[in-house]
């Protein structure tokens, strides 16, 4: 914690001058957090982040490595190509909604819609497409919804996340708002995502080794254990809010969409491991 | 149908490293749906791995398994190029089993 | 007879005056419910699971008659739930202190 604080007051003070004049872009807050992952972590090569706490603990790494050959989404993956593939009521697949036929085009999103002048995130936009087709929308958290976006999110995999935030007023305070948020204490127990993530990676909190938030969204839809199951990001945000007793959101509400805006943006030049596994 | 059973196997120095992924509800028949009705007992009762018709590996699974398990093991007496069975039976009398040829 | 008006009230005022307090009681439950409720509203996105879940152990003690718990879990839920408030307007600009960036 202490290192983490002298570290922040050593990068303010560095940086303090050119950002006199001016609010920090979501740019330099990126190549700001870079460098101070960096530092925190200097043995972590800057790839590696994507695989949050494996890149920082030995065991852990080997037995998630051991499970690679088969990891558990295997089934939900096939599952979400298939249903990806099938045509909708109307004869239209998924590939009619998106650029590439929706194939290779994960590290896009989050992507700022300047006409609606909201954040669209994937899920959002797979729903969004069945129901321009005409289909019922899919529950946000888990399901068919996570297994679409799973099979999505792999043939992505490996090609570098490419969030942009344009230069106009609604999308720079959609991206505000997700920092906001993440810098916020709240829930009884007052803890920010920042708290832990930023502040303490690598810290063991009872039996979880925190990850630090670069690289973050990277490995989702993600298997947990926990679940059982593939789960969606907005599902891992209700459950750490829910854990700090912080009222969840809804998945998918503006709130949450926003910060997936921030943190995707975060982890620009970073690559897509989804889906992938975690305790 | 697919198989439910995907399955590497690879012989090295004389022991032969088998992993395998099934897929199976493995329902313990202790939890409820959310309409709190008891989901039925479903699961792997056993899994056997033959080689050249000899058992190298039972696994007495059971409702502690949790679903679509994961199993990993080492055997000796194989080489590369033999063939293994891998077969299970749950307490509904299903069944299914797969060939798998050893790298 | 001079004594069943007497009676009369004396037996409404015995059986009153226990409503009474039972009714006080309710009222107040219900006076800090509200507050509470309200509380949590304000709190906005930063409500806390620790209030909804008081209030709704509130809601049930009152359902089940017992107003006394149900006065106390909303006293509990309307605590709660400023504190969040409280919350809620502190971070309005103390997140600034922590965030990469500023």
């Amino acid at each position: 914690m202490l290192k983490a604080k002298i570290i922040l007051v050593a990068m303010s003070v560095t940086l303090a001058t050119p950002q006199v004049l001016a609010g920090a872009t979501p740019e330099e807050d990126r190549k700001e957090a870079v460098e101070y992952f960096k530092q925190m972590f200097p043995d972590v090569p800057l790839t590696e982040f994507v695989n949050g706490q494996y890149a920082l603990n030995e065991d852990r790494r080997s037995q998630w490595q051991s499970l690679q050959d088969f990891p558990p989404y295997e089934f939900a993956v096939a599952d979400g190509q298939e249903m990806f593939e099938t045509p909708f009521a109307n004869g239209k697949t998924y590939a009619s909604c998106f650029e590439n036929d929706g194939i290779g085009i994960r590290q896009n999103y989050p992507r700022f819609d300047e006409n609606k002048k909201e954040v669209i995130t994937l899920e959002l936009a797979i729903n969004q497409c069945r129901e321009v087709n005409g289909e019922k929308p899919l529950k946000y958290k888990k399901g068919d919804i996570a297994s679409i976006s799973a099979y999505m999110a792999s043939t992505s995999k490996g090609k570098q996340f490419d969030i942009k935030v344009p230069d106009n007023p609604e999308a720079l305070a959609a991206y505000e708002d997700g920092k906001e948020f993440y810098y916020s204490r709240r829930g009884q127990l007052n803890f920010s995502c920042a708290g832990c993530h930023v502040q303490n990676p690598g810290k063991w909190i009872r039996a979880d080794l925190l990850s630090p938030a670069l690289g973050q969204p990277s490995n989702f839809p993600v298997h947990r254990s926990k679940w059982g199951e593939l789960g969606t990001l907005h599902r891992r945000f209700a459950g750490c809010n829910a854990n700090v007793r912080a009222e969840p959101l809804a998945a998918q509400s503006e709130e949450y969409r926003n910060l997936e805006y921030f943190l995707t943006y975060m982890s620009n030049g970073l690559s897509v491991v989804g889906p992938s596994t975690r305790p | 149908m697919a198989s439910s059973i995907r399955v590497r196997a690879v012989e090295s120095g004389g022991v032969t490293s088998l992993k395998a992924l099934v897929r199976h509800p493995m329902d313990s028949g202790f939890v409820k749906d959310s309409a709190g009705n008891i989901v039925p007992a479903h699961f792997i009762q056993v899994l056997t791995i033959s080689h050249n018709g000899k058992q190298v590996f039972i696994a007495d699974w059971g409702p502690a398994v949790s679903k679509d398990p994961f199993l990993e093991c080492r055997f000796e007496g194989a080489k590369k190029g033999d063939k293994l069975t891998i077969s299970w039976i749950d307490n509904k009398g299903e069944s299914d089993s797969t060939e798998a040829t050893i790298a | 007879m001079m004594n069943k008006p007497l009676l009369t009230i004396g037996l409404s005022l015995s059986l009153w005056v226990p409503l009474c307090a039972q009714a006080g009681v309710k009222e107040d439950f219900q006076k800090i419910y509200s507050e509470a409720e309200s509380a949590h509203k304000d709190a906005g996105n930063f409500q806390w699971t620790t209030t909804t879940a008081r209030l709704k152990t509130a809601e049930s003690a009152a359902e089940s008659g017992d107003y006394e718990k149900a006065k106390a879990m909303a006293a509990e839920a309307l605590q709660l739930a400023n504190e969040s408030v409280a919350q809620r307007k502190k971070q309005a600009e103390a997140w600034k202190n922590i965030a990469i960036g500023g």
